[in-house]
């Protein structure tokens, strides 16, 4: 059977690396030269190569010049190969054993369990590399980096959430922003939005079809974030995640949101103003920065409004992680870069200060930046409201059936969104689908 | 009979003459063996292999799972919706088209069978990405134009009918051209005597069609129809690129469901399975096929 199995994985690597070779024209993505052993930096060689995605490839592009201040004979390629890409690829190299990865790679937090539940020894194990930094980091992110006492990747930023708006389409219509507590008085703002700007500017963007985001960041609000509960069953028809998804169908039905396609079509409505807010993670900052320059000054954040009147608004979107594939041939040079970026507070804060990246590194958080305020965001100290926000955050549960409940979940949005379902039929005819898909029970 | 009378010489160098073509195979064998013989195996047996309990050997849980699967049941169901839609329309639209384009007395033909074949070798994300620009629920040019007939705007890509007669139109778009150009090949080969005979017999155009193109033709509209039969059973692309399997999965088809399954979820068996289910139902339909096109020619 063993013997089989190395067959099987030999095989198929070779396949794998030809249609990866193939498919993107890469160049080396497995070049090596041996350091082990040696303790001067300088000594340290090898070559490289990141996947990760939008901001969070730029990001730890930003981080190289000053790795390589520390490192100069490690060459790294930072590759933005696309967010689904690099998940698709992730696992079929892991399939194949490893073959056609790179030496660096970045996995949403939520999405770790998935990939080390069916591939256990896929990511190298860096416990005895890592565990001295346990104490640095968010105790929450680092429990999902950590499978059966094992660190199979660094936490790389969280993702408290925020309302993003425009100052000044708020203006044009009469707005305040200050008068904004609840989800009803959003609406009610939404609505006046929409009268003032003759139908053209909508209050929120949603990939009905596609992407749950909303749902997420109203369950992780509301504390029954996402898809199963802390014993594993799955956790859909409570009151709560009906509440949830009866919001966003109020939402639509007042013509509200703005369905959009993709990552690209938030973007798209972000810049050329068809939405007046975006409600995301603190991470969407970098992505107002680097692609709207021009709104400079007319984007301010509020945290989400509360489902009552003094009710928590604090909840997580995303957050990430850098894992290293067990296959790579350079994983001293991998950690070395990981380290860099993510275990010190000069990599995380390069990340923060021009992408917004929010560090799970938490000696980071001393640096002035965190208390200034930020030209671009209306000049208010933004980053302050995170980080008061961090701590009200309701814990969340994951696991390896957490892109399955995803897609199911998109799914029943897009049945109440655009067919008119009723909220619970549709969880309901979710929860189902999920159990017959994952064999998990179904929680009362 | 012949091998006792020749001498060892002989008898080797006959050896080495017969394995002469097998050495110049020998490359092309080995490549066939890796890259095509060997996935189907090991799919095959990957699929009666249990995800959960991967040394267990030998084990029909995937398959067991695969009757439960509402997904599966609802992809298969689409899937044959589209076949039942689709391919009758593109095969008719094709042949009227390559009927039209075969007439002597049409200008510019050449140009006329270009523009139609062009769909068939554009790239598909192009493609795609221009339908989703034009299908687009509010900034969309079909949209546009409804509105400003007075008709509200459809929610194309987002909306369960819409999204399937998108995928139809998608498609359709896509491979009308190509058999058009089967078709035109074929109808050259039909001699010109029988129409003219036909003619001096007083049948019309129409009767001509029925009575001399469509039997003559028959062994391209079979080859036609099973072809775009197996397509349409593996159609992967449109429904990935252009309505992304939803809303709902509404628009979800076999061979999405099969990659969501092994390179989103990461459970290769389980893919394994539906691949071979897959190609079991495509074996199915072509066979019955094969067995109308011979009924209807006795």
């Amino acid at each position: 059977m063993m013997v089989r199995r190395k067959i099987h994985r030999s095989l198929i690597s070779l396949l794998v690396l030809t249609l990866i070779l193939a498919a993107c024209g890469s160049e080396s993505t497995a070049t090596t030269t041996s350091n082990t052993g040696s303790t001067n930096p300088a000594e340290v060689k090898g070559e490289i190569t990141v996947w990760a995605w939008n901001v969070a490839a730029k990001s730890l592009e930003a981080t190289v010049p000053s790795f390589n201040q520390k490192y100069p004979n490690i060459k790294v390629t930072v590759q933005d190969i696309g967010r689904t890409d690099v998940y698709d690829k992730l696992t079929s190299g892991l399939q194949a054993g490893g073959a056609g990865l790179p030496d660096v790679v970045a996995i949403e937090s939520d999405r770790m369990d998935v990939y080390t539940s069916t591939f256990p020894d896929g990511l190298a194990d860096l416990t005895s590399r890592a565990s001295k930094y346990e104490k640095d980091f968010d105790p929450s992110k680092w429990a999902q980096s950590k499978i059966s006492d094992k660190i199979r990747s660094i936490p790389w930023d969280s993702g408290p959430t925020g309302l993003w708006y425009r100052v000044d389409i708020f203006e044009q219509a009469g707005v305040d922003p200050k008068s904004i507590e609840t989800w009803a008085d959003l609406i009610a703002a939404g609505e006046k939005i929409l009268a003032a700007t003759d139908g053209k500017t909508k209050l929120l963007p949603v990939d009905i079809v596609a992407d749950d985001a909303g749902f997420r960041m109203m369950t992780s609000q509301l504390g029954v974030c996402c898809y199963f509960n802390s014993d594993g069953k799955i956790n859909l028809t409570n009151d709560k995640s009906v509440q949830a998804l009866t919001l966003l169908k109020e939402i639509n039905d007042k013509g509200l949101v703005a369905n959009i396609n993709g990552w690209d079509g938030t973007v798209a409505a972000t810049k050329n103003g068809d939405v007046a807010t975006v409600p995301f993670g603190v991470w969407y900052s970098g992505t107002i920065i680097d692609q709207a320059p021009d709104l400079s000054g007319k984007w301010d954040v509020m945290l989400l409004p509360a489902f009552e009147k003094g009710g928590n608004r604090a909840a997580n979107l995303g957050g990430s992680t850098l894992a290293i594939p067990a296959a790579t041939k350079n994983l001293d040079a991998a950690w070395l870069f990981v380290e860099h970026a993510l275990a010190t507070s000069e990599g995380q804060n390069i990340m923060m200060e021009k992408f917004g990246i929010w560090p799970s590194y938490q000696p980071a958080y001393s640096a002035d930046l965190y208390s200034q305020p930020v030209a671009f965001f209306n000049n208010q100290p933004i980053w302050k409201l995170f980080a008061d926000e961090i701590k009200n955050i309701p814990a969340a549960t994951y696991t390896k059936d957490y892109a399955k409940g995803q897609a199911v979940l998109a799914s029943a949005q897009a049945k109440v969104l655009s067919q008119g379902m009723d909220p619970k039929q549709a969880l309901q005819e979710a929860a189902a689908e999920l159990a017959n898909q994952t064999g998990r029970e179904v929680a009362q | 009979m012949g091998s006792q009378l020749l001498t060892p010489a002989e008898r080797r160098h006959q050896w080495r003459r017969r394995l002469t073509p097998y050495m110049f195979l020998l490359p092309a064998l080995l490549i066939f063996g890796i890259f095509m013989l060997y996935p189907i195996i090991a799919s095959l047996q990957l699929s009666f292999e249990s995800q959960l309990n991967p040394d267990s050997g030998f084990s029909i849980d995937n398959y067991r799972r695969l009757f439960g699967d509402t997904v599966f049941r609802k992809a298969l169901i689409n899937t044959v919706f589209l076949l039942v839609f689709q391919v009758p329309l593109q095969l008719g639209l094709a042949m009227v088209l390559a009927v039209l384009l075969n007439s002597a007395v049409l200008k510019f033909r050449t140009a006329f069978r270009l523009i139609y074949f062009l769909p068939a070798i554009t790239a598909l994300f192009a493609v795609a990405l221009i339908f989703r620009l034009l299908l687009n629920d509010e900034k969309g040019l079909i949209n546009y134009v409804l509105n400003g007939l007075g008709i509200q705007s459809i929610p194309w890509l987002t909306n369960a009918w819409p999204a399937k007669f998108s995928l139809v139109m998608a498609i359709t778009w896509r491979w009308t051209g190509y058999n058009m150009v089967i078709y035109l090949a074929s109808l050259q080969s039909i001699p010109t005597e029988l129409y003219e005979a036909a003619e001096l017999d007083g049948a019309g155009a129409w009767a001509k069609f029925w009575a001399i193109t469509v039997p003559m033709m028959r062994p391209t509209i079979l080859l036609t129809t099973v072809l775009s039969t197996i397509g349409t059973l593996q159609i992967f692309d449109e429904p990935y690129l252009l309505t992304r399997s939803g809303p709902s999965n509404e628009t979800l088809s076999m061979a999405t469901l099969l990659y969501r399954t092994a390179f989103q979820n990461a459970e290769f068996n389980y893919a394994s399975a539906i691949a071979y289910a897959m190609v079991l139902i495509i074996a199915v339909f072509s066979l019955l096929q094969f067995r109308i096109a011979q009924r209807g020619e006795d």
